[in-house]
């Protein structure tokens, strides 16, 4: 199902204007979150050696994120604006901090495997390099993040719960993601009607009062929102 | 009284807290989330903000203030994605999705995120937040006021006056120039036709118009005119402004101007070394810069002769996202009508959340107008100690994997760390590296809020060497050869070096102010100087930063000049660094050679 | 899951949010007649009937995939 994905989007959707330079986005935006998430559970850590085991996955991750930045500007043609999503802390502070490390994980399970399969359907060029390089690194330590969450304090049955708790959660909120495409597209159709009929009506209001050149109303002092 | 500001859901997220009429902490939400210019609600700067005015809970919390008003914002966005009708179907349609969907609730999303009643929310109109930003830590009993932005609520420049009576601050408008006639827009507009991201570059097309000529001056003074009132008019013939999806310039501007810079075509200029090859293609983008630039500055000077005229003031504060032009503040500062300039450390709208506070406290508690001043030191301090003893472990052989992209990995290199008792012996150490051409990270105490690095995150290099300034842009910072470096210098050897007058020598504490520099000295500080030996100068005085003033005294006292190129710490793309981590991170995979962290230095051994 | 950062009590009632919403509405009804916009109020609200149904669309959010695949 995900190859079949895959393979539509590259061969149909990226082709479309800039539509593959924001899926590259989208892989920078994936890498450079994963850093920022690492550096916070490093900071919750004690041990200096597992510290130190996240900081240099950080620095992977952060070359990774390096990767999609120089394809970006190659296939984008423009240099790579930064992106904008809202950053949260996936657990609270009293959850224990291997859970955050096994979330960060199944992400780059998934992000690698969807990296694997692009490798393996788009033509040879500096992205399939990229991708070439990140997978080659991802697959390089599968092992090493189980024996790193069983160093962090987490028993192997805590390690599944939690792993299959992630990867459901995980769907639910791609599930999400689908309603609310549903209702951006529904939006946008309600909305170009809007525009259409009350544009004719009120877009000469609109250009009068864009063309005056003057600011009579003067809105410069403080407001309570409840006075 | 505890007041929180809080700004976001544009670009440039923060908060601040005061309390009891003093700044305990700033900070862009983007120090925390490494995403640039990130415009999301400030979670992490507010409670980092919190944290530092003791452990406070938002119960402490006397108002928020907010810096927007959003029916206002709102009712002209609406009018300006009906405007183009029916050109302007995709503006409106995403406009309103993004209006009804989120921006036009900020009030109550302020009032949910935070779990704070109603009564306890204010705001203030956009440009109203950059007039009480600029005037509130000027520390000037009254002055003129000067916004120039992209847009506020109707208007894109706003004149003001400002005075403190009974311990009150008094602000009132003076006039208004409307929305589309934007200096900022237009600026914006040229940044994008340069190949540069708007809201992010515009020190770009800055850098670039050094190596312009006037070949189309008069062309964008015909485009920005200059009115008999001293303000101006934008002909909106030449911009989409109100329809960016079909490209913000149209093809009357690509008549004038040529088509936009491709990506392809590459830029060739260099601020130092040898000068490159430029094509007569590639001269226009140049020229274009060099267009707008002078042009922007002639009608700041109008625009400050028209306040000067209105509110003879020997004061003028400035704020708004185009006082972070330094080349046209200096031309300000020498030819206009004002004395004294005071641009708040953060001019933007990331500094909005001081200052709407900080007049919220002002209006309810009678204060000394010198009182309300801040310097920029307001971000996070970390102690780096656990960050160190985890350095201990990293391996080399590990990061030379994921070294930066053109680097090469450095045979048997070691990372090697050392703290010293004092900070004496630290920049003593520091201060001989530099001179030996060390490339050094300087991550010291609270992080300075604005784009401006002042000696708390920067990194430094001996300011004659050219070919280390080369190393720099090009193993660290990939930074484009056209665009200059500047220096810090100590208070002690500022008018040795900059050939300013010294009453405006106080004026470039912050790095707002490009300054030509004495020919005397150009080969000392030739790595730091633009292609017209100007630079943009932080002078530093013991009193605002006494460690970094230490390290310029003591590298002074073996270079000659108490000067070092200074240059933000952060990798291309990202927000200046916040934690000892993330300075780390760009130490190991760039081509740093040692970083001081608090009074550890870290540093390749490559032997 | 995704979480805020820690709740702290901040004396929030729990009908500021229904306050908070009619404010927003009626504040920027004034603001379009303060800019001499007031022709664009009726058309404004209707855009807030808009917004409302589609808050309560969007609360359902789950569903929708499920409805749309039986168009």
């Amino acid at each position: 199902m995900e190859r079949a994905k895959i393979w539509l989007a590259v061969k149909f959707v990226w082709p479309l204007n800039g539509k593959m330079a924001e899926a590259i986005r989208g892989f920078q935006a994936t890498e450079a979150d994963g850093v920022w998430h690492l550096h916070r559970t490093l900071h919750r850590l004690d041990d200096p050696r597992q510290r130190a085991i996240l900081f240099t996955h950080g620095l992977e991750e952060e070359a990774h994120a390096e990767e999609f930045t120089l394809a970006y500007a190659h296939y984008g043609q423009r240099p790579l604006a930064p992106a904008n999503f809202e950053r949260r802390e996936l657990y609270p502070a009293d959850e224990p901090t291997w859970k955050t490390f096994a979330f960060v994980n199944v992400g780059e399970d998934d992000a690698t495997q969807r990296f694997r399969l692009l490798r393996d359907t788009i033509d040879d060029g500096l992205l399939k390099e990229s991708l070439g390089r990140v997978v080659a690194d991802e697959e390089g330590h599968v092992g090493l993040t189980h024996s790193l969450l069983v160093r962090m304090g987490a028993t192997d049955a805590e390690i599944r719960t939690e792993l299959r708790r992630v990867r459901v959660q995980r769907l639910w909120e791609s599930w999400l993601r689908s309603g609310r495409r549903v209702i951006d597209r529904l939006a946008t159709v309600i909305l170009s009607v809007v525009y259409f009929v009350i544009g004719a009506v009120l877009h000469r209001t609109a250009r009068a009062r864009l063309s005056r050149t003057f600011v009579d109303y003067d809105n410069n002092r403080i407001k309570k929102l409840v006075e | 009284m505890n007041v929180l500001g809080v700004s976001y859901g544009y670009h440039d997220a923060s908060a601040s807290l005061i309390v009891d009429g003093r700044v305990v902490a700033a900070s862009a939400e983007e120090r925390f989330t490494r995403q640039k210019h990130d415009s999301n609600f400030p979670t992490f700067a507010i409670d980092y903000c919190l944290q530092q005015g003791g452990a406070l809970r938002v119960g402490d919390i006397d108002q928020v203030v907010f810096h927007e008003d959003p029916h206002a914002k709102f009712a002209r966005v609406l009018t300006t994605a009906l405007a183009p009708f029916p050109r302007s179907r995709l503006e409106f349609v995403n406009s309103t999705k993004s209006w009804m969907g989120k921006k036009l609730w900020a009030l109550n999303t302020v009032s949910s995120r935070l779990d704070i009643a109603a009564d306890r929310i204010s705001y203030l109109s956009h440009h109203f937040s950059h007039a009480v930003q600029a005037f509130m830590g000027s520390g000037f009993d009254e002055s003129a006021i000067l916004i120039v932005d992209a847009v506020g609520d109707w208007a894109s420049t706003a004149l003001f006056r400002g005075r403190w009576q009974d311990g009150q601050p008094v602000i009132e408008r003076i006039f208004e120039v409307p929305f589309p006639n934007s200096l900022g827009l237009v600026y914006s507009a040229f940044t994008a036709f340069l190949g540069f991201n708007p809201n992010d570059s515009e020190c770009s097309t800055m850098a670039l118009a050094a190596f312009g000529r006037p070949v189309y001056v008069d062309a964008v003074r015909a485009i920005v005119a200059e009115l008999d009132d001293g303000t101006y008019r934008v002909d909106q013939g030449y911009f989409n402004f109100a329809n960016f999806y079909k490209g913000v310039v149209t093809s009357r501007f690509t008549q004038v101007f040529g088509e936009p810079r491709s990506f392809a075509q590459k830029l060739p200029f260099r601020s130092f070394g040898a000068p490159g090859d430029a094509t007569s293609d590639v001269q226009r983008f140049a020229d274009a810069a060099f267009a707008v630039q002078t042009v922007i500055e002639e009608r700041l000077l109008a625009l400050a002769r028209r306040l000067h005229r209105e509110h003879p003031s020997e004061n003028l504060c400035f704020a708004g996202g185009v006082s972070l032009n330094c080349v046209a503040n200096r031309r300000l500062l020498a030819e206009g009508p004002f004395k004294n300039i005071h641009i708040p450390p953060d001019p933007g709208d990331g500094g909005t959340a001081v200052g709407t506070a900080l007049y919220y406290d002002a209006l309810h508690e009678r204060v000394d107008p010198r009182a309300a001043s801040y310097d920029p030191y307001l971000g996070a301090q970390y102690d780096e100690r656990d960050d160190i003893r985890m350095f201990e472990h990293v391996k080399p052989e590990h990061v030379s994997r994921y070294l930066k992209r053109g680097l090469a990995p450095l045979p048997g290199m070691q990372f090697r760390q050392a703290t010293f008792a004092n900070v004496d012996d630290l920049v003593a150490e520091v201060a001989g590296r530099l001179l030996r051409g060390n490339i050094v990270g300087w991550f010291q105490g609270r992080a300075e809020i604005g784009p401006r690095a002042l000696g708390n995150r920067s990194i430094l290099i001996r300011p004659d060497d050219l070919h280390l300034a080369l190393r720099l842009s090009r193993d660290v910072k990939d930074r484009a050869l056209f665009r200059p470096y500047a220096f810090s210098v100590a208070e002690e050897d500022a008018l040795e070096v900059l050939d300013v007058a010294p009453e405006h020598v106080r004026f470039c504490r912050w790095m707002q102010f490009a300054q030509p520099v004495r020919s005397t000295h150009w080969d000392k500080v030739a790595a730091a100087l633009h292609v017209d030996h100007t630079t943009r100068p932080q002078v530093c005085s013991a009193a605002e930063n006494p460690r970094f003033h230490r390290l310029l005294t003591a590298f002074g006292d073996r270079f000659g000049l108490a000067a070092l190129l200074n240059t933000s710490f952060n990798p291309s793309g990202y927000p200046i660094v916040s934690t000892p981590v993330e300075a780390l991170t760009m130490f190991a995979r760039t081509g740093m050679d040692a970083l001081a962290l608090g009074n550890t230095l870290v540093w390749k051994d490559a032997n | 899951m995704q979480t805020d950062a820690p709740r702290q009590p901040g004396g929030r009632p729990w009908y500021s949010g229904f306050t908070v919403v009619v404010l927003t509405i009626l504040r920027t009804f004034s603001m379009l007649r303060n800019a001499d916009l007031g022709a664009f109020v009726p058309f404004v609200a209707f855009l807030f009937l808009g917004a409302g149904a589609l808050w309560v669309v969007n609360s359902i959010a789950p569903l929708a995939p499920l409805i749309y695949s039986l168009f």
